[in-house]
């Protein structure tokens, strides 16, 4: 076939798209070359200079396959390779090969010249820290492995590859220290993800939900982090990170409640300010979770429980005031939510301009023209607060108060405690891949207590965590080896 | 199957020795045995140490079956029949009884009006939840929340100590051993909560000494149990008979207390907990009673029998914790008493025809 | 069952629930919009009815927490009839879970309190641990003075309490308290005796007639409307006065009040109570080596004291041995004229001295008691532990148990040493 001819029907197969370019090159003995390529993901220079350059000089010699002649010609190249049929070709082409049609034979020839559009890996604005690495991933997953790959130089050190989705055929990876972490695990990941049968998975939370035991549970199950380091520090405890390309966020499995009230700060800080951290962080969640429903409970029913003189300062706010406690309660976390969410979606400098709205006009006026009471402003707003001390949390943290709110107001303290026997009989229950959700408090696990609420001094984490399975569990050798 | 570890049946026993121990029971035996309350108290403690110490030997002899083919094996199906239903009455009755309590208790100090059809249902889902969910999940839950209750209690306890003056119920036997006796067997019916353990056979992972710490865990909290029961005895007197929950008024008894208010607070979150806790094993082991009865695969609709059951008790008693009071100073109490022995004896059978076969097997 | 038919069930029944009782509590109020807060009562008999008063917290909007508290009053055959008719009044339940103290006037107090306690006592709606407090006076004018809550009477109030409970022989009694001790074999309670003064130190209160005349006869709610709402603090005199406590204490005998120890008295009960520390010790007239005609003042800075129970010829005695631990604070000679002595001066003289003053203190609590009948210290149940068959004999011989204590001896031993 002539090379026009072939070129039109790849373009064909490629939906006449115009983002794929073609050329026909004469070469130095005069035969066609033709070669097809796709718009701005491959480097222009190299595609001039390493392809279109040796081609021209190419001459054929002696009666040898011309495909072979021409691979020799594109040593440069780390990836130069006969796709063994049609579709490889075209996958190819669509992760930033050339590929190279030679006259008189059906073979096809394809170089590497993908050059993508990367972030530069930065501080990722969700888990920033005061010191220690600021490195995040990016959406290029092997500048991602390069990260992870830079602070585990070991051959133990596995990397699994898998492509997911039908139309996005996103490059997903399993990466794993093969001498740490259950084989059991791993190939149930890989079962799960194998079974996937999707058009696309355009974010690494896509996969995520695949991933997850429970399809209903409004917990997360899944670890994610957009810190190397921090992946790399799981993969050491014989976790699974996964990655998945276009996404800055590396899934990391089994994954246990405790994992996000850790931070990657608190190692690179003393043991003793990490644990009070941990401490605050435990509680302000609490608080967050739990406060406008006590607010309500103990307006709603119990006003005995508060002292008197705080009593009197809340009975004259709330007097007046057109709502219930409840719906009062449940108004102003409304107007939050809102706040918040049109403050995320907003452009950047109306977002503020939002903000300053929301706090001082909407708060303040509400209070003044005696819509909402200041104490009411006051419990959300601080709950607001606290519930981003864990911010990987906190849309859990926004749900489980507004169940609480609910609950508080329509059954009081009672409810409080018999929603608080639930979710923890409920998280009890839950585990993510062998590791119950509650590790190491339920089942208690003694040598897991050592980074849990409190952190004490690396030295003595001599064994990896046992909520985690695996058959390796020493990280330091023991004193009584 | 292995469910839960022996930590977390320590746990599961220590709940049980707590529940109800430290509200009602105090006026109860105050009100039958006086000022040697606490020496009733003390005996009943050493009855249900003894039933702990055989129900953890036939556990640990046992650890691949479970309670209803244990009993089927050794007392023939009917004998087993028997067995479980005697416990499940008791179970049923100590249910409604801690039922009955928590919600007195929520009435008492929470509220100022309370449906009991707005307190049931709750009560009964989140119980009902812990126990369908099994031993595993009710282990669990009581690892957690056993901090709780350990550690407001430890608070409760230590605000109002300056009280004491360790001799308000002295001299003891002043009108002899009867009234001590009395308030013994009238009281035992708040003794029996271990014979829930028996429903654990076959399901606990050994750990090294798992009868020595058991039992030495039990006896330790007995130990500390019966010095809080000394001192809200001491510091309440001759007022006990006013005081229906002791361990929430003993921590409000500091006036000054009552203006910072709160500790009542959490003596409530203490003592709900510990009733909810001891509630759900109560419900497990109703399940389990239901399941090896009715044959069935979950323990769902046991659970929902039992309940209903309850709520009808209770319907009937109209809700009044006196009633309930009477009962079990009663007829309750010497049915238990009753129970507790036949137990212990099954447990002595148990162990004998165990070493009988061992010894057969040998030769 | 299935596991998903069964969270289906749980979910369901759950919304369901909620579905079920929202409309009721969706718009259920405040509890402070349908509860009277009382902050304080005080129980007065009139005319043979009890007069309650309860200071109540009406909120309102804008207001600051040192608002002023409303007084409602009424009288009833009953407690529990008065508290239904303010009830009505106010046109809210009212809860009693921040009363903070209950003030019971001696009218109250000349009958059996624990008819009126009672009430209190078995209720849910009050804390057991509610500060019981005696007035000499009327019940209600002292309230009144505390309808501030933020104001220095209400805080006196506590505090005067507080520290009647740590320093002087008057425990803060609460309702528990009183009623376990009026059900124990000595029957005996005691509670601290606050009253008014005005500030040129006249007894204040006598305007009750005026204010808490209202309460009237409680024979009908509708007509007292006006005056029982109308007493709020502040519209007589009483705002001048000050409260406090002169150190008098009102002992109580199977429930009514038996007599009303002075300052002086219960200072000489203040000896056999080895918990009470802080207590000054006047000698007059001492001369020694040093001293002539001097006036001695000492501070017990350290009280050891040992019991020791004894009946014999059935005459049940106590021995009570003393090792004080003495400051000198005062040092005055007959002349005026102070003398520059360490503070550690003990002689043997003064020991004496102090010694008699102790056994003459003693003997005079002794003697009121055995003339009344109380046993402020429980020295039935110290003899009951004691010598437990010779207390029985002496009671059985006594053949009166109320009067066990009219031939109770003590003696008393003291050794003294300085203390700083």
């Amino acid at each position: 076939m002539e090379i026009k001819k072939r070129i039109e029907y790849f373009k064909k197969l490629f939906s006449d798209t115009t983002d794929l370019a073609s050329r026909e090159i004469k070469t130095k003995d005069g035969d066609t070359v033709g070669i097809l390529w796709i718009e701005n993901v491959i480097d222009q220079l190299l595609l001039t200079q390493g392809v279109i350059k040796p081609l021209q000089n190419f001459s054929k010699s002696g009666n040898d396959d011309v495909v072979k002649q021409a691979t020799e010609k594109f040593v440069a190249f780390s990836k130069v390779n006969e796709p063994k049929d049609e579709q490889t070709m075209i996958e190819n082409i669509l992760n930033g090969f050339v590929a190279i049609l030679f006259e008189n034979t059906e073979k096809v020839l394809v170089v590497e010249c993908a050059s993508w559009k990367v972030r530069v890996p930065a501080e990722p604005p969700t888990s920033a820290v005061t010191e220690g690495p600021r490195e995040g991933f990016v959406e290029d997953f092997i500048t991602n492995l390069a990260l992870i790959r830079k602070r585990l130089k070991t051959p133990n050190l596995k990397v699994d590859k898998m492509k997911i989705g039908r139309e996005t055929n996103s490059q997903v990876r399993l990466i794993y220290l093969k001498n740490v972490a259950d084989p059991q695990i791993v190939s149930k990941i890989k079962k799960k993800l194998n079974r996937i049968d999707i058009d696309g998975i355009v974010d690494s939370h896509y996969l995520a939900e695949f991933l997850t035991t429970s399809k209903h549970s409004i917990f997360k199950q899944i670890g994610s982090t957009e810190k190397p380091d921090v992946a790399v520090a799981k993969i050491l405890e014989g976790r699974v990170a996964i990655l998945v390309d276009g996404s800055p966020i590396v899934l990391t499995v089994p994954y246990i409640l405790l994992e996000d009230l850790q931070s990657s700060n608190d190692y690179y800080t003393t043991p003793a300010r990490a644990t009070i951290l941990r401490y605050l962080r435990l509680t302000a969640a609490i608080i967050g979770i739990m406060l406008p429903g006590l607010y309500v409970a103990l307006l709603t029913f119990h006003i005995k429980a508060i002292p008197i003189k705080l009593l009197i300062t809340i009975a004259n706010s709330i007097q007046g005031i057109p709502l219930p406690p409840l719906l009062e309660i449940l108004f102003i976390i409304f107007l939050f939510e809102v706040l918040y969410e049109a403050s995320l979606r907003m452009p950047r400098y109306m977002g503020l301009a939002l903000s300053v709205v929301g706090a001082l006009i909407l708060g303040d006026t509400a209070v003044k023209a005696g819509l909402v009471s200041s104490p009411a402003v006051l419990i959300v707003a601080i709950t607001g607060v606290m519930s981003y001390t864990l911010p990987e949390q906190s849309t859990q943290i926004s749900m489980l108060r507004l169940i609480f709110t609910v609950i508080g107001g329509v059954l009081g303290v009672f409810g409080i405690i018999v929603g608080t026997f639930f979710l923890i009989g409920y998280l009890v229950n839950m585990d993510s891949y062998g590791s119950p959700y509650l590790a190491p408090f339920a089942p208690y696990i003694k040598s897991d207590m050592k980074d849990s609420l409190k952190r004490q001094s690396i030295m003595q984490m001599k064994k990896r965590p046992k909520s985690i399975h695996t058959d390796n569990a020493r990280r330091q050798k023991d004193d009584r080896d | 199957m292995t469910e839960i570890s022996t930590r977390q049946f320590i746990i599961i026993a220590i709940v049980l020795l707590l529940a109800s121990k430290l509200d009602t029971m105090l006026a109860v035996v105050y009100s039958v045995a006086s000022t040697d309350a606490i020496i009733s108290i003390i005996l009943n403690f050493v009855l249900e140490l003894l039933l702990i110490f055989a129900i953890t030997v036939v556990i640990k002899r046992n650890p691949d079956t479970n309670l209803f083919e244990l009993l089927k094996k050794k007392f023939t199906v009917v004998g087993a029949y028997i067995i479980i239903l005697l416990l499940g009455l008791y179970l049923l009755a100590r249910l409604v009884y801690c039922y009955q309590e928590l919600y007195s208790f929520f009435l008492e100090f929470l509220y100022d009006d309370f449906s009991p059809y707005i307190f049931a249902l709750p009560t009964f889902f989140v119980t009902g939840y812990l126990a369908f969910k099994g031993a595993r999940s009710l282990g669990r839950t009581l690892e957690i929340v056993i901090w709780f209750i350990l550690i407001g209690l430890a608070i409760s306890v230590v605000c109002n100590v300056e009280y004491m003056s360790f001799v308000s119920n002295m001299p003891y036997f002043e009108n002899g051993a009867s009234p001590m006796l009395d308030g013994t067997w009238r009281s035992t019916f708040f003794f029996g909560n271990s014979l829930c353990l028996l429903f654990f056979v076959g399901k606990v992972k050994f750990s090294d000494h798992f009868i020595g710490k058991t039992v030495g865990i039990c006896a330790i909290t007995s130990l500390i149990t019966v010095a809080i029961c000394f001192i809200i005895y001491d510091v309440f007197g001759y007022a006990m008979q006013y005081v229906i929950f002791a361990l929430s008024e003993y921590a409000q008894y500091d006036p000054f207390i009552l203006e910072l208010q709160r500790l009542t607070w959490l003596t409530a979150i203490v003592d709900i907990a510990k009733l909810f806790c001891a509630t759900s094993v109560f419900v497990y082991g109703l399940g389990q009673i239901g399941k090896s009865v009715m044959k069935t695969r979950s323990t769902l609709i046991p659970i929902i029998i039992n309940f209903l059951l309850v709520f009808s008790i209770a319907t009937i008693i109209n809700y009044d914790l006196y009633t309930l009071m009477d009962l079990v100073t009663s007829v309750f109490s010497f049915a238990t008493l009753g129970l507790i022995a036949l137990t212990i004896i099954i447990c002595i059978i148990l162990m004998i025809k165990r070493r009988q076969n061992e010894q057969k097997f040998i030769q | 069952m299935s596991k998903n038919l069964f969270n289906k069930i749980i979910i369901y029944a759950v919304i369901l629930f909620l579905l079920a009782i929202s409309p009721s509590i969706v718009n259920m109020p405040s509890q402070t919009s349908v509860r009277a807060i009382c902050t304080g009562l005080a129980l007065d008999k009139e005319n043979g009815q009890v007069s309650v008063s309860a200071q109540i917290l009406i909120p309102e909007a804008g207001g600051q927490y040192t608002q002023k508290l409303t007084m409602v009053n009424h009288s009833g055959s009953t407690v529990e009839y008065a508290l239904k008719q303010i009830e009505a009044q106010v046109g809210k339940k009212v809860r009693f879970a921040h009363c903070c103290f209950i003030i019971l006037s001696d009218t109250v107090c000349n009958d059996n309190l624990t008819n009126i306690l009672d009430y209190f006592v078995r209720g849910n709606n009050i804390g057991n641990n509610t500060i019981l407090i005696y007035t000499d006076k009327s019940a209600k004018d002292l309230l009144s003075h505390t309808s501030n809550v933020n104001s220095n009477e209400v805080d006196n109030l506590q505090v005067i309490t507080k520290y009647n409970e740590k320093h002087l022989f008057s425990n803060g009694a609460n309702l528990l308290s009183f009623f376990d001790d009026y059900l124990a074999p000595h029957h005996t309670a005691f509670m601290a005796n606050i009253t008014m003064k005005n500030d040129s130190g006249q007894s204040g209160g006598g305007d009750s007639g005026q204010s808490g005349g209202s309460g009237g006869s409680g024979s009908g709610s509708g007509g007292e409307s006006s005056d029982a709402s109308s007493s709020t603090s502040g519209a007589n005199s009483p705002q001048q006065d000050t409260i406090l406590s002169d150190g008098q204490v009102a002992v109580f005998y199977k429930g009514k009040l038996a007599k009303l120890l002075s300052n002086e008295e219960r200072e000489q009960f203040n000896w056999l109570d080895p918990e009470v520390l802080d207590t000054f010790i006047k000698i007059e007239n001492v001369s020694d080596k040093v001293f002539e005609n001097a006036t001695l003042a000492y501070t017990v800075r350290q009280k050891g004291m040992k019991f020791e129970y004894e009946i014999a010829n059935n005459t049940p005695t106590i021995r009570v041995h003393y090792d004080l631990g003495l400051r000198a604070e005062m040092i005055l000679q007959e002349n005026g004229e102070s003398l520059a002595v360490n503070q550690e001066y003990i002689s043997d003289v003064v020991v004496d001295a102090i010694s008699r003053k102790i056994d003459e203190a003693v003997k005079n609590v002794c003697k009121i008691q055995s003339e009344y009948g109380f046993d402020l210290f429980n020295f039935y149940r110290s003899f009951n532990i004691n010598c437990h068959n010779d207390w029985q004999n002496y009671l059985k011989l006594l053949g009166d148990d109320e009067n066990y204590m009219k031939n109770v001896q003590i003696f008393t031993d003291v050794t003294c040493h300085s203390a700083f």
